[in-house]
């Protein structure tokens, strides 16, 4: 006999959208269910998790691609001018929506209101703004990965946005430390900063708050 | 849902002013439209909290597959520009491509003519749940050719899906047996064991790709596994002690049968019944 999947349900579960009861009920079925089973199975190994905090023309072109060129070009204006380019952290939604997607997490806070990314304490005597130009383009080794410092966030090289991966993002703090006590090796990664992007044990984990 | 009056147009006030954050109003069904809609729900009614409820969906996602299912052209344009060709890709990983496309044009079609874009509730993305609809149709086309007279030859078809009716006689019996002893042993499983079990040997999901999905490490969920299948050598070596009064060990030599690990993976994808209460048999 064929079954008809209840698929709000299989797709909540894979986004790990649903709560607790909910949760252990569709578990309690799909441990019975083939079909059901094929279906997660399907979109687990495929399917973004969560909806992204990247547009989605950034994932196309490549962030690190375009970021680094960007970094580049202030670089070369900054020389040739003789000035200080501040280089704008772009926080996790000011970029226009994607066309089917809309980043869920509030407006980010002014800049001078926002920790340094990498949790880099202020030096005395040197602004946040010159901190982050410190930082740019700077590199850090953590458990044996290699992150960039790229436009506001650290950026693990092992990421490669065109890459088929699972993508779990945790957009505010709430939904950082939750992930963060479901998955605990994270830890290390997410202490370089408010907004890194690492990969681990094959999934792609944004976080962000 | 609230009963008062007053409530009810506070919720419907609150909703339209989350309905106008999350969702780009631009087709031709209006905010004012699209919360009456939601509030029409079933999920909005059962709901203690329709606000909180209304702040877990996929707003600007459910906003476009109301108004595709409105009949506005516009949203259905922009749903075929973002999706169509994802479901078409996505269809090619379980069919050829002519055949994916077949799928994949029908599954389209269902979604416009006959409204079936009505379902989709919001709890997940709009890919998602495309996705997911669109894996079901091709996986149930590849069963369906599968089992045609059209079918490539058993022989043909890769090792985990041969099935146990091979070799010598005695062999069959003793796979079936085995078969319907591990079946019992899985179905007396905890769920979430059960389920591990099942994706990991069954669906042949790496650990990796299901420590997200079961919200732990994959270190974790290799300890579990190696901890169940150990459950389960003690449970199989009970029942056979019981059924055949030998060990399993002694019961396999005899039978002429390979390893627990071996066995589950082809038996679980290929042969295996494991059956519980409700669902489809496997």
């Amino acid at each position: 006999m064929t079954h008809e999947p209840d698929f709000n349900e299989l797709t909540a579960f894979v986004e790990r959208r649903l709560d607790d009861a909910d949760r252990e009920r569709v578990i309690a079925h799909l441990s019975t269910c083939r079909t059901c089973r094929e279906v997660v199975a399907a979109l687990t190994t495929t399917l973004e998790s969560r909806v992204p905090t990247v547009p989605a023309w950034s994932r196309r072109t490549g962030v690190m691609a375009l970021a680094a060129m960007l970094v580049v070009v202030v670089v070369v204006v900054g020389v040739m001018s003789g000035r200080r380019t501040a280089l704008e952290t772009r926080p996790p939604d000011s970029a226009a929506p994607a066309p089917t997607e809309r980043p869920a997490t509030p407006s980010p806070s002014a800049p001078s209101e926002r920790p340094l990314p990498g949790g880099t304490p202020v030096q005395p005597g040197i602004s946040p703004r010159e901190d982050l130009q410190r930082l740019r383009g700077a590199e850090r080794q953590v458990g044996g990965k290699t992150f960039r410092f790229i436009a506001g966030e650290w950026v693990d090289a092992a990421y490669d946005p065109l890459q088929a991966r699972s993508v779990i993002a945790a957009a505010s703090p709430s939904e950082r430390a939750d992930l963060l006590r479901r998955v605990p090796g994270l830890k290390p990664y997410a202490a370089l900063g408010a907004r890194v992007t690492v990969v681990f044990e094959g999934t792609v984990y944004k976080l962000g708050g | 849902m609230p009963d008062d009056p007053k409530d009810q147009d506070r919720l419907a006030a609150d909703l339209s002013v989350l309905v106008r954050q999350r969702a780009r109003i631009r087709f031709s069904i209006s905010a004012g439209d699209f919360v009456a809609h939601l509030l029409g729900q079933p999920a909005f009614s059962a709901s203690a909290d329709p606000l909180a409820h209304a702040r877990s969906l996929h707003l600007d996602d459910l906003y476009l597959a109301t108004a595709c299912v409105q009949q506005d052209e516009a949203a259905w344009a922009e749903c075929g520009r973002d999706h169509f060709d994802f479901m078409r890709d996505f269809a090619g990983r379980f069919l050829p491509r002519d055949p994916a496309r077949e799928v994949t044009d029908s599954v389209i079609a269902d979604l416009w003519r006959r409204g079936k874009l009505a379902r989709y509730g919001g709890r997940s993305s709009l890919r998602t749940w495309l996705g997911a609809v669109t894996a079901h149709a091709a996986l149930n086309a590849a069963k369906a050719h599968r089992r045609s007279p059209n079918a490539p030859e058993a022989s043909d078809r890769p090792h985990a899906e041969q099935r146990t009716d091979e070799g010598r006689p005695e062999q069959q019996e003793s796979a079936r047996l085995l078969s319907g002893l591990v079946a019992e042993v899985i179905a007396a499983l905890d769920p979430e064991d059960r389920l591990l079990l099942l994706l990991h040997y069954e669906q042949e999901l790496p650990l990796e790709r299901m420590a997200p999905l079961l919200d732990t490490s994959k270190a974790t969920l290799s300890r579990r596994l190696k901890r169940i299948r150990a459950d389960m050598r003690q449970t199989l070596e009970r029942l056979t002690m019981q059924r055949y009064g030998s060990s399993t060990t002694d019961v396999r030599k005899a039978l002429d049968l390979g390893d627990v690990e071996f066995d589950l993976s082809r038996l679980l994808r290929g042969t295996g019944n494991v059956n519980g209460s409700g669902g489809d048999a496997v």
